[in-house]
């Protein structure tokens, strides 16, 4: 027996190797690859294209012509299909997926192949949905039938939608209860949820509401696909008087029968029902998803991924009653359904404790604090984070922002962090952001002063459990953008464009951050003299004079006009800025006005440019809109939890400042060929061919800090302790 | 051509193990024709059953995450059919350790991973077993049949879950909702099984093949599974022996109903990571319970075979889906493909047997008497 | 509350209801009786009632003939357990695994020609209620009894058939001797084999009939999964009724009327969730065994196929 098992494994390992051979795409993804990245590993497709058919997935529960459920989405796509052409429309179904984890390998499969929209059309499917749609955020996502998008969750790229089929159930109830001579009423439902429970609890409101002392019997049968016993149940139901009979769910077929056999009279739901039983059916509510669908798509192509939730109304023509033309049906009942739909549309009856779906945001209004280390105008990092902190209040109803500027020695030598915050958290604050690294200690204090209310430090590691240095209370979190890799972009610009292969980097006082940073621009640099120009990477003269403070405080700091001029004055002809203000760019500028061929590639604020577009090789900066929002959002309504955050950028589009942690502008002043080296670069990065960390590296001390072939970690590159070797310039 | 396989033990032990793989070839091959009937080139057909199943690392992951419940209930068949009892239960099983486990989870959101994980997944084996023992406590006290009382009790299980899911356990946010989905909250994601690689692959495939082996050991190798194994065998003859027969019934069922638990708790663990309802049992399960049966006797009824079998089976599933995506059959031609494979595999073992019969009866050597029917000393 | 149970309109409504609903399990659970004394398991019963409940749905469907979708129910419940027999009788599979692979054939295979034939759910007219003369006016006793269709009075009707042919005749001694003990039947010239087989395709038929009970009958429609685990019950049934006629049809009879009865507990609306009502039926049937049948024994060859000379 043993022998046999073994003989077992080989066949199969053989059967898997050939399949694995044999199967379409081989797999680009080397192994060091899939370590590297932390979500799931499904890179094989590009994301979707801009042109093209806008392609469309959906997943069911039950097969496409169940005369219910699934068959309603399906005819809706269906529909869509010929009215926009095939030319401009696909879309791909899976039916009968009944078994959910099934269903939520379809749902990944269809996202990594680059569907447009994927649609989950099943609530039991909105658990893996929540699991899968972070990994997909270029694709979007529909969930039905529900309200919930996810977005308290951080997702957004799910729409919700839903038919408020208790409407139609109301107005199915009102005509029941108005045909009724008996006074009694049966529903066969399948179990008390979902769909099936709006619906059941609509008729029995509407009828009660016709008539008050109306029985309405109500059988959950406890299955979506017993006939049987849903035609016993409707047996049940007429025995004990009823009527009118209604019924929701595919199962229900076999109660229609009964109702045809008993001559009572049928109510239908979902879908129009009056060909199984032309003689009993009265009137059906029908579904027309095209409603919800063409709202989802036009967004989608417009670019909104998600966070909002449709629904089917009569309002909105998403719900229909169809009566059976061979049901002779009083007009005065007839006219009372018409009433009460016409009620609906207008919104004077109300029904059930359905409430109306939430606004995509939910959040309190949130007070929160943003704690500047320069003045709010600074054009550099301070700006960029009073940005952020406007963006959060222009996104987010009832946000509000307090800003306290310029903390530091030199402007308000009286001012400390702690009085700060003990002011804010007076004024209401529940949030506060500090947003330096000079203020890692204080936050800490404050934290653990004010454990109800949040801080956020940028650029600090306390709340990194994988970091050096993790310390923070539970109520304190770290922020920071993956600014190296748009660093190595400046760098790579500076090396396509000097002439002297002299570069100069102004940089402000000397920690892990900015030493990383300077030399991610040291890096590319490297990359591109290398392989743009091909000329010798170590060549390339890269000198680092660290001015001692974030920005110029006078007797304090170098001075960053003059260190620029002397960078000049040695033959240095593009600066690089690693400081908070743009003396580098100013200086470069007046020096190129005076007909000196030199450049400049400023810092922090993406609109740095300006100030001297003609020599401005391009601008790297922080855009802390999404983050802060996402971050107030969270507190808001409670979801916030301790982390700590790197966030990288939105390779895509690094301008999109929706979406982007970190960001590029292409500088006016960089010639065209140079521009499309630059934009390859810039390609090779976003698809990891190139990793800025990539070793050989040395350290100035000559020691080996990446092995040739290896990535840095998050950790090797955070804790930079030297710059590297072949820059010139102080680690200490 | 017979007495060449006689002649040749290598050859026919091949042949032995390559019968259920050539049995499933001529399953799809009839699937093929079916295809055709519905103008569907089987050649691309099967093609995208294979790359569904094998085609990427993510491919290879889910089949692994399929199969990891099949090896689970599988191994609970290995010990109820040593056992001599038949366990058509392993669905309502699933569903019992699928949410008591939860419940653990859900009771302790706060306290770490590593003391709840264990605790919940023990739990559901627990959970699995009770659900398993009842009816083995029927068939060994009350003579009540086995495969009658967990039909039934998988119908229990099914109405007590969604009675569950919608009131007690039900999600805090979902009662407020006028639709009320029946789920449980997210577990807390300290809960979640550590994912094996970036992929929905996770730690439960790894403690499904150590479960094999230690139910390999346990009844092959400890005096609890010898006794199992010889009221399978042979009750009558066993009770003579001094063995608790009824006993040991209640045991392998137990057992075998613990391993279905598992499975269920690994489930929400390391896929789903809260417990919901669709209104059957299928929509948590994918018919685990029942195709780990099928699973089970392809690995010949013994542990370590099923751990093949079982990816086998699940490539078939996971690969089946992917055909439905690329192809658009309807998926009820794969539920008929299932089927037919099942029935030609089972069928095709007739070969076997018959093989063997033929090689005691005319080569009587002791390499021939199969280590199984050893028993230890 | 409880007491609203016990009123006339309920406990007939209940007994009508219950013998209406033990007609499929009636059928298919008298074939499955048949099968499992000549000793072989069918499983698949369930697969097979989908797929006669299939072909007679379509054969009426397309012919407007009842008589005509009976017949095609028939032949393929025949052809199905045909091929039961050469899997478990021939091939002597593993009789519980088998099962569940003609089960989810006929799940798969009925709903696929559903979809590439019908495509939609449609009806038909299938048998009527026969009210039998003088009898269906008794008050109470009519309406339970004397106002179902013809396809429900056979299977009634099947009941003592099966009791007289299992016990009283040479063939039901064949049958209840190659379960028993098929060696000394073999010995005395009963072929094992050709009983069994005999048993196997009529199973089918009945399991096939048991189908047509339902779509050309009862619902007079058809969907995918229409039996929805009725199959699986009905053998459960068998056992439950100790492989004796009569104790199928108690078997039957309670577990119908205990589901008609949960029917009326939620339409009464007696306070107890639905979910729970609805596992009585399944909870009583387990406890009417425990109490009940503790002492029949299951034919001895039950699942043993038949090796000659071992």
């Amino acid at each position: 027996m043993n022998k046999n098992i073994i003989w077992l494994s080989l066949v199969m390992l053989i059967v898997l190797l050939i399949s694995a051979c044999g199967g379409a795409t081989p797999t680009e993804a080397p192994a060091e690859e899939v370590v590297e990245t932390e979500a799931p590993a499904e890179p094989d497709e590009p994301p979707p294209a801009a042109e093209g058919p806008f392609r469309v997935a959906v997943v069911m529960p039950s097969p496409i012509n169940d005369l219910a459920f699934s068959q309603s989405i399906y005819d809706a796509l269906a529909a869509i299909e010929s009215e926009m052409g095939a030319d401009n429309f696909e879309f791909d179904f899976s039916e009968g997926m009944f078994v959910v984890d099934d269903a939520a390998a379809a749902l990944r499969d269809y996202a990594s192949e680059g569907y447009n929209l994927v649609i989950a059309h099943g609530s039991q499917y909105g658990g893996s949905l929540q699991e899968i749609a972070p990994d997909f955020p270029e694709t979007s996502f529909a969930w039905g039938t529900t309200v919930d998008t996810f977005t308290e969750q951080g997702i957004n790229n799910v729409y919700a939608y839903e038919a408020r089929s208790e409407q139609g159930g109301y107005v199915n109830g009102v005509i029941a209860a108005s045909l009724s001579e008996s006074g009694v009423l049966g529903v066969v439902g399948p179990i008390e949820t979902g769909d099936a429970k709006l619906y059941v609890d609509g008729f029995v409101a509407g009828a009660q509401a016709t008539k008050s002392d109306v029985d309405v019997n109500v059988n959950y049968i406890g299955s979506f696909s017993d006939v049987a016993l849903a035609s016993a149940a409707a047996e049940t139901h007429v025995q004990a008087g009823a009527d009118q009979l209604t019924g929701t769910a595919q199962m229900v077929v076999g109660a229609i029968g009964v109702a045809e056999e008993s001559g009572v009279g049928w109510f239908g739901t979902q879908a129009n029902q009056s060909s199984l039983a032309p003689d009993v059916v009265v009137a059906n509510q029908v579904y027309d998803w095209t409603v919800v669908l063409d709202e989802i798509i036009s967004n989608v192509k417009a670019g909104t991924m998600g966070g909002e939730a449709f629904e089917l109304t009569f309002a909105n023509g998403g719900l229909l009653m169809e009566y059976n033309p061979d049901f002779d049906l009083p007009a005065d009942v007839k006219a009372l359904a018409d009433e009460t739909v016409a009620g609906f549309v207008d919104g004077s009856i109300m029904v059930g404790d359905a409430p109306p779906p939430p606004p995509a945001e939910e959040a309190e209004p949130v007070t929160f604090g943003m704690i500047l280390v320069g003045p709010k105008n600074d054009r550099g990092w301070s700006q960029a984070h009073n940005e952020g902190g406007v963006f959060v209040e222009e996104h987010l109803d009832g946000a509000r922002m307090i800003v306290f500027e310029s903390l530091n020695p030199g402007d308000k030598p009286e001012a400390t962090l702690e009085g700060v915050v003990d002011d804010m958290v007076a004024e209401g604050a529940t949030l506060i952001f500090t947003t330096s690294d000079e203020f890692e200690e204080d936050t800490l204090g404050a934290a653990e002063k004010y454990p109800d209310v949040t801080f956020i430090n940028i650029s600090g590691d306390d709340a990194w459990e994988e970091g050096e240095d993790f310390k923070a209370p539970s109520n304190l979190g770290n922020i920071m953008g993956k600014m190296e890799d748009m660093k190595a972009i400046a760098g790579c610009a500076a090396a396509l464009q000097t002439e002297t292969g002299k570069l100069g980097y102004v940089g402000p006082l000397i920690n892990h951050e900015t030493k990383r940073l300077a030399a991610s621009a040291y890096l590319g640099a490297r990359y591109c003299y290398d392989e743009f120009r091909g000329l010798n990477p170590d060549d390339l003269e890269f000198t680092v004079t660290w001015i001692g403070f974030w920005f110029n405080i006078p007797g304090v700091t170098l001075d960053p006009t003059e260190v620029t001029n002397n960078f000049l004055d040695s033959g240095a002809d593009v600066i690089l800025s690693g400081i908070d203000t743009t003396e580098g760019i100013d200086v470069t500028g007046q020096r190129a006005a005076q007909g000196a061929a030199v450049w400049s590639v400023p810092y922090d604020f993406e609109g740095a440019c300006d100030n001297a577009p003609d020599i401005c090789l391009g601008v790297p900066y922080f855009n802390w809109g999404p983050a802060y929002l996402e971050t107030v959002t969270s507190v808001g309504n409670g979801t916030w939890a301790q982390s700590w955050d790197w966030n990288p950028p939105y390779w895509p589009d690094l301008t999109d400042n929706t979406q982007t942690a970190v960001g590029w502008i292409n500088g006016p002043g960089m010639p065209a060929e140079s521009q499309a080296s630059l934009d390859e670069y810039i390609a090779s990065l976003a698809s990891e061919d190139v990793k800025v960390w990539t070793g050989p590296i040395f350290l100035q001390d000559g020691s080996e800090y990446v092995a040739d072939g290896s990535v840095a970690t998050d950790q090797q590159i955070w804790y930079l302790e030297q710059l590297l070797q072949g820059m010139i310039g102080p680690s200490e | 051509m017979q007495a060449f396989f006689i002649r040749h033990p290598k050859v026919w032990r091949a042949f032995d193990i390559l019968l259920p793989f050539l049995a499933t070839l001529a399953a799809l091959g009839v699937g093929a024709v079916m295809l055709m009937a519905f103008d569907a080139n089987p050649v691309v057909a099967y093609g995208a059953l294979l790359e569904g199943a094998f085609g990427s690392t993510n491919a290879i992951a889910d089949t692994l995450v399929k199969a990891t419940p099949l090896l689970l209930v599988a191994l609970g068949i290995c010990i109820a059919f040593r056992g001599g009892v038949i366990n058509i239960g392993g669905e309502g099983q699933l569903v019992l350790g699928a949410l008591a486990s939860t419940l653990v989870g859900l009771t302790f959101p706060d306290m770490p991973g590593y003391l709840i994980i264990p605790l919940a997944l023990f739990v559901g084996f627990l959970a699995g077993g009770f659900w398993g023992a009842i009816p083995g406590f029927l068939k060994a006290y009350f003579n009540v049949n086995e495969i009658l009382s967990t039909i039934m009790m998988n119908a229990i299980a099914v109405q007590g879950m969604n009675y569950l899911l919608k009131e007690p356990m039900i999600d805090p946010v979902q009662l407020e909702a006028a639709s009320r989905i029946p789920q449980t909250a997210r577990l807390s994601a300290a809960f979640d099984l550590p994912r094996l690689v970036p992929t929905r692959l996770h730690l439960g495939t790894a403690l499904a093949i150590i479960a094999a082996i230690l139910v390999f050991i346990f009844l092959w190798r400890t005096v609890v599974g010898y006794r199992i194994r010889a009221v399978g065998m042979n009750a009558s003859a066993s009770r003579y022996a001094g063995i608790n027969v009824p006993r040991n019934i209640v045991l392998a069922l137990a057992l075998s109903g613990a391993f279905c638990g598992l499975a269920g708790a690994i489930q929400v663990f390391g896929l789903h990571h809260r417990m919901f309802t669709d209104g059957s049992a299928t929509g948590f399960t994918g018919s685990a319970g029942f195709n780990g049966i099928v699973v089970a006797l392809f690995g010949q009824l013994h542990p370590l075979g099923a751990i093949p079998a079982s990816f086998l089976f699940g490539a078939l599933i996971v690969g089946a889906n992917k055909l439905q995506r690329v192809m658009q059959v309807p998926a009820s031609f794969i539920i008929a493909l299932n089927g037919l494979v099942v029935v030609f595999v089972v069928s095709a073992d007739y070969w076997r047997r018959r093989m063997a019969r033929r090689r005691e009866a005319e080569v009587v050597s002791e390499e021939l008497i199969s280590s199984e029917a050893e028993v230890p000393t | 509350m409880i007491a609203e149970l016990f009123t006339t309109t309920v406990l007939v409504g209940i007994l009508a209801s219950g013998i209406r609903l033990a007609t499929p399990y009636l059928y298919a659970s008298l074939g499955e009786t048949f099968g499992q004394k000549s000793g072989v398991l069918n499983l698949g019963v369930e697969g097979i009632m989908l797929l006669g409940a299939f072909a007679a749905f379509y054969a009426t469907f397309v012919t407007e003939n009842i008589w005509l979708g009976l017949l095609a129910a028939i032949i393929v419940g025949g052809i199905m357990g045909l091929a039961v027999a050469v899997i478990n009788v021939t091939l002597k599979a593993e009789q519980g695994i088998s099962g569940i692979g003609v089960f989810l054939f006929g799940l798969g295979m009925s709903e696929l020609l559903f979809q590439k034939t019908l495509g939609t759910v449609e009806t038909v007219s299938g048998f009527s209620s026969i009210y039998i003369p003088f009898l269906s006016d008794i008050p109470y006793i009519g309406e339970i009894f004397f106002q179902q269709n013809l396809l429900v009075y056979v299977a009634y009707i099947m009941v003592p058939v099966s009791w007289f042919v299992l016990g009283k005749t040479t063939l039901g001694l064949k049958i209840r001797a190659v379960g028993e003990n098929p060696e000394a039947a073999d010995t005395l010239g009963v072929s094992v084999n050709g009983v069994r087989y005999i048993t196997q395709i009529f199973g089918g038929i009945m399991s096939g009939i048991a189908g047509a009970s339902l779509s050309i009958a009862l619902l007079n429609v058809f969907q995918q999964n229409l039996t929805s685990g009725l199959g699986f019950i009905a053998v459960a049934l068998v056992y439950f009724g100790g492989w004796r006629p009569f104790g199928v049809l108690v078997g039957s009879l309670i577990f119908s009327m205990v589901n008609a009865l949960q029917l009326w507990v939620q339409v009464l609306n007696i306070p107890i969730p639905a979910d729970i009502a609805v596992m009585m039926p399944y909870v009583l049937t387990i406890l009417a065994l425990v109490i009940a049948v503790q002492r029949v024994r299951p034919p001895s060859a039950l699942t043993k196929p038949y090796e000659r000379g071992g």
